[in-house]
C-alpha cells in the first residue's frame, strides 16, 4: 500500500468493515511516520468538529432561543 | 443530583411542565448548533429548535425508549433540518475541492507529514477554534457539510446516514472522508498559525 492509497481509505480505519483493508492499512500506519503523523491529525479534526459544534453560544442568543421556545412549546403545555 | 433524561421525561408524563423546561435547557444549544451547521442560517435554526420541542412534546408518548431520549430528540432535529433543505429550491452542487496533490510518482507523502494534533486538542475548547472550524464546516457544499454533522456531531452510524440521505454506504463514506479532508486541510492551517 502506498501513502496515497492509505490517506485516500484512511477512513475505513474508523468506519470500515473490511477486515482486510482494516488490516493493510494498520500494518501501513505502523511502519510509515507520515500516514502515522495524516491519522493523528485526522482524528484530532473529528475532535474538533465535535467540540465546534457542542460549544455554548452567546449568552443572548440563548436567552432568545429560551425565550422563543417558551412562547411555542410551553405556553402550548401550560 | 440532576435527575436523568429518563426521569424528565416520565415526570413530563405525568404532566409536570417543568421537567419539560429542564430538557429544553438542557438540549436547546446541542439541537441550535446541529441546526445552525446543518442549515447556515441561525433564524431557521431557531425554527428548528422550536419545531424540535413542540414535536418532541406531542410525539413524547411514543418515546420507546430503544435509544437515548438525546438521541431520539436529535433525530427528529436532524429530519427537520433534512426536510428544511429538501423543499429549498436545489442549486447546482459544487464539487468538493480537495488538495489531492502531495504525494511523489511512487505514492509516498511528497513532505513530512506535520502532527500538529496536540496543538489543536490543546485548543479545543478555545472560541477561536471553534469559531474557524464553524466556518470551515460552512464553507462545504451542503452534501459534504449534513453528512459530516451528521456522522461527526450526531454521531449517526454511516447506515442510519445512508438511509436518512437515500444514499449508500459507501457514498457516505466517500463524501464523509472529503469532508474530513476538507476541515482537517483548513485546521492545519489555523494551527500553522498559532505555531
Amino acid at each position: 500500500m502506498t501513502c496515497s492509497e492509505f490517506v485516500d481509505n484512511a477512513i475505513e480505519l474508523f468506519e470500515g468493515d473490511d477486515v482486510n483493508l482494516h488490516a493493510a492499512l494498520e500494518e501501513h500506519r505502523a511502519s510509515c511516520a507520515d500516514c502515522a503523523a495524516f491519522v493523528n491529525t485526522y482524528e484530532a479534526t473529528v475532535r474538533a468538529s465535535q467540540a465546534a459544534f457542542s460549544a455554548p453560544f452567546p449568552a443572548e442568543l440563548q436567552a432568545q432561543l429560551e425565550s422563543r421556545i417558551r412562547a411555542a412549546v410551553l405556553d402550548e403545555i401550560a | 443530583m440532576s435527575p436523568t433524561d429518563l426521569e424528565l421525561v416520565d415526570a413530563t408524563l405525568e404532566g409536570d411542565k417543568s421537567s419539560f423546561e429542564a430538557l429544553v435547557r438542557r438540549h436547546a444549544n446541542g439541537i441550535f448548533g446541529l441546526a445552525r451547521g446543518m442549515l447556515r442560517n441561525e433564524t431557521e435554526a431557531q425554527d428548528v429548535v422550536q419545531d424540535t420541542f413542540l414535536a418532541a412534546f406531542r410525539k413524547l408518548h411514543t418515546f420507546r425508549r430503544e435509544s437515548s431520549f438525546k438521541s431520539w430528540l436529535y433525530r427528529i432535529a436532524s429530519n427537520t433540518c433534512l426536510m428544511r433543505l429538501r423543499s429549498k429550491r436545489r442549486r447546482p452542487e459544487v464539487p468538493l475541492a480537495v488538495r489531492s496533490s502531495g504525494f511523489d510518482e511512487d505514492g509516498h507523502h511528497e513532505r513530512p507529514v506535520v502532527d500538529w494534533s496536540p496543538i489543536s486538542d490543546e485548543r479545543l475548547e478555545t472560541r477561536e477554534l471553534g469559531v474557524h472550524i464553524r466556518a470551515a464546516v460552512d464553507e462545504l457544499p451542503e452534501k459534504y457539510r449534513v453528512v459530516l454533522l451528521l456522522a461527526d456531531y450526531e454521531k449517526r452510524s454511516m447506515k442510519e446516514i445512508a438511509d436518512a440521505l437515500d444514499l449508500t454506504v459507501p457514498n457516505v463514506k466517500t463524501r464523509l472522508h472529503r469532508a474530513r479532508l476538507a476541515v482537517r486541510a483548513s485546521l492545519a492551517t489555523y494551527v500553522a498559525g498559532e505555531r
